[in-house]
């Protein structure tokens, strides 16, 4: 079991991840990360992280113990989960169980890590009837310091806690109402690749959904969902040698509440959904900087965002239906934002200035999409899709801090216009009783007003980090294209030895953009580079995974080998180093000793390879990528009543 | 098969509550002053207060305890006027210096001495 939904992420095809430290890896999918990608807990409920810095993304929330399934819709076809540009992940952890008798079941699970001596505990309880049903969990994970295949300690202990449950009631047949409330709280969170780590994370979630289900011929169903989450983001340089001179101290809070709902309709065969959702974003923190060294004990508060708002307000209508050999689909989506923020200058940000901080935007997406069943064995699927999203609380109001993957402050942009994403996406898939199942995809995207950083003259503004070089501002900076293909097989389910085998790859440019120039450690000039790669782009990688069960499938061992290629497709005007191809092989051994009682242990990285993803930041202070846990021996015990 | 999901239980019940202690006993020590000395030291309730202490001899010394937390900000700055006098100030964490320095005949200086608790030895 993985120790975050981001490092689970990570084992899927084209979906990568940044590290920044033990814990939180935030994914990147087909290229495509941060608010590119839309990421959701059950069906709808969106969490807006406190962290300038990304160290509590949405997938940092909920435990992987908790999840029973996580959807992933690349491209920007599935319209109905909210505004879609570069994907969907959505995060399930609810059931809804329909027992004829009343039950009640436990599930307690223990696991440990060597290298960091990471110990996890769960214990869920749950149950219920054709009624009622509930499920309440709690879980405890507290890791160290990791040693890379180098030796060298990382600096990565984390501690998490979580503790929730859902209550949910049957009022009529085929009708549900269920409440769901789940409270994370991480402390003492080290992220070696940014300048401060996180001292306490403190989030409620919490949403009520209420679901109608076979109502009639025309109106199928009916799909209710409110929900609230609340982040309380504390993180401070109390760890670092800078805090003997300087003791800054980030708070922040933020705030997401909303709603969505749907009803599906039949006409003939066609299938159609309509609905609305609004999202409604609040963000507020501060810094504040303790001068210790100074005599008169100094404190100096800035602010990162100042009330900051943003809501988004989205229509959707999707169809499906199938003919003969053919499968239609299509969708359609109005969003209109707004935003507004407290008094902020974007020219003296900590002078309180008053630059136009309000913005309204109305967005149009569409999908359309086909799939022709030449037999019942091969099929072959044209997609099209235009998703525009519009700017992020970040990149419209943060107040100078260094958050990218260079060594800029950064400024936000009330004025930044949305992106669009045009892709298209064509997939085959091949599957027959001999050859098992193939399935090969490839995808190209155009996105226009693709939003990046843009360095600022030292005349109209400096930094107020330390060891930054400089300031950008987030610009809409013309067009940027994502390519790529991702390719899958995976061998006959009848044979025992089961193989699978998955490759992707992702090649992203921008037409047009400013390199700065250097000279001792100063920008000098700007130059324009045409068709540069985009930064944080993953290389191409294949996974192979053998598995053979034994004694009736209750004793399975697995072996994979992860071939990761060299990325030296890099950005020059960001100066990205380019990244050492690698190769790791990992083992699981999964034992069911009875329907109660189930074991799983193994080895990742078996050979203690040290090694680090192209993805992974920088080590602050240094040049050096942060580089991944080396050997890892992992037991988990789970018992189930 | 039940006493092994309640021994579970408790287990898990017993790892959760495990919470380390968060307290640090604070002590600021100033010595070796010999003359009228301007004390500033930041308190329990994280305010900034000043004193003028009267140190008669070397052996005079003055102290401020407090019940601090990890990653609390721990300060102490002293000044005297007399170029004659010298100071020394500590901050003790459980009893164990933390930091410390020393000024001799140095009116036109400030003496501070600063820093955060730790959180634990990494």
């Amino acid at each position: 079991m993985q120790s975050s939904i981001g490092e689970l992420l990570r084992g899927s095809n084209n979906i990568s991840g940044i590290r920044k430290g033990g814990g939180a890896i935030d994914p990147v999918v087909r290229g495509f990360k941060f608010s590119e990608l839309n990421v959701q807990i059950d069906n709808g409920l969106k969490i807006e992280g406190g962290c300038p810095n990304r160290m509590d993304p949405a997938t940092a929330q909920i435990d992987p113990s908790e999840v029973k399934e996580i959807e992933v819709l690349k491209g920007p076809y599935a319209l109905r989960y909210g505004t879609s540009f570069g994907g969907v992940i959505n995060i399930k952890t609810m059931e809804n169980p329909k027992n004829e008798k009343f039950e009640i079941h436990l599930k307690a699970l223990l696991g440990f890590e060597s290298n960091w001596n990471g110990n996890k505990s769960l214990l869920n309880i749950n149950g219920g009837n054709k009624k009622v049903f509930f499920s309440i969990s709690g879980g405890r994970k507290k890791y160290g310091n990791y040693e890379d295949g180098n030796g060298e300690v990382v600096k990565s202990h984390f501690t998490k806690q979580n503790i929730g449950g859902y209550f949910g009631f049957r009022p009529a047949k085929n009708q549900s109402i269920v409440l769901n409330y789940k409270n994370s709280t991480g402390e003492n969170t080290r992220f070696p690749a940014l300048p401060m780590d996180e001292r306490l994370e403190m989030t409620h979630l919490s949403s009520l959904d209420y679901k109608a289900e076979e109502i009639g011929d025309f109106l199928q169903s009916i799909y209710v969902k409110l929900y609230n989450s609340d982040v309380n983001h504390k993180m401070d340089n109390k760890y670092r040698a800078v805090s003997d001179t300087v003791v800054a101290v980030s708070d922040i809070h933020a705030v997401n509440r909303g709603f969505r709902s749907e009803g599906a309709f039949v006409v003939n065969t066609a299938k159609f959904h309509l609905g609305i959702d609004l999202e409604n974003i609040l963000k507020d923190g501060q810094r504040v900087k303790t001068m210790i060294k100074q005599p008169g004990l100094p404190v100096k508060t800035e602010k990162l965002w100042n009330n900051g708002r943003i809501w988004n307000l989205g229509f959707f209508l999707t169809y499906g239906q199938r003919f003969n050999d053919m499968d239609l689909s299509a969708s359609l989506r109005i969003d209109r934002n707004h935003a507004e923020s407290g008094k902020i200058s974007i020219t003296k940000p900590h002078e309180g200035g008053a630059d136009s901080i309000q913005s309204d935007f109305t967005n149009f997406s569409f999908s359309l999409g086909a799939t022709y069943h030449f037999n019942e064995n091969l099929s072959a699927s044209l997609a099209l899709g235009r998703g525009t999203r519009s700017p992020d609380m970040t990149e419209r109001f943060i107040v100078l801090l260094p958050i990218g993957y260079d060594k800029f402050d950064y400024l936000g942009n009330p004025r930044l216009k949305p992106e669009t994403n045009n892709q298209t996406d064509l997939t085959l898939k091949y599957a027959n009783d001999k050859t098992g199942a193939f399935q090969f995809n490839v995808f190209y995207a155009l996105v226009n007003d693709f939003i990046i950083g843009k360095r600022l003259p030292p005349a109209e503004q400096r930094p107020s980090s330390k060891g930054v070089v400089g300031v950008k501002q987030f610009v809409n900076g013309g067009n940027a294209r994502f390519s790529g293909f991702e390719l899958g097989w995976s061998s006959q389910e009848k044979h025992k030895l089961g193989i699978q085998v998955l490759a992707s790859y992702t090649y992203a440019t921008i037409d047009e953009i400013q390199k700065h120039v250097y000279e001792t450690g100063l920008p000098i000039r700007d130059e324009t580079i045409l068709n540069d790669a985009l930064p944080e782009i993953p290389p191409f990688e294949s996974t192979i995974g053998v598995f053979y069960p034994f004694f009736k499938g209750k004793l399975k061992p697995e072996l994979s080998v992860r071939m990761v290629a060299a990325q030296n497709h890099v950005s020059d005007a960001f100066y990205e180093n380019t990244a050492p191809g690698f190769t790791i092989a990992n083992f699981m051994l999964r034992y069911d000793y009875n329907k109660n009682f189930m074991v799983s242990g193994g080895v990742n990285n078996i050979f203690d390879k040290a090694y680090y993803e192209h993805l992974n930041r920088n080590v602050v202070g240094s040049k050096l990528s942060l580089y991944e846990p080396g050997r890892v021996f992992y037991l988990n015990l789970i018992f189930r009543i | 098969m039940k006493q092994i999901g309640l021994f579970l239980f408790a287990v898990l019940l017993f790892s959760a509550c495990n919470k380390e202690d968060e307290t640090v006993v604070v002590q600021y020590k100033a010595s070796n002053g010999y003359s009228n000395t301007q004390i500033k030291y930041r308190d329990a309730d994280g305010v900034l207060v000043s004193e003028n202490v009267n140190f008669v001899g070397g052996e005079d010394i003055w102290t401020y305890s407090f019940d601090g937390k990890k990653g609390d900000i721990v300060f102490v700055s002293a000044r005297y006027y007399d170029s004659n006098s010298s100071i020394t100030l500590q901050i003790l964490l459980d009893g164990k210096i933390f930091k410390e320095a020393t000024s001799i005949n140095e009116t036109d200086e400030i003496l501070t001495i600063s820093g955060t608790i730790p959180y634990y030895n990494e």
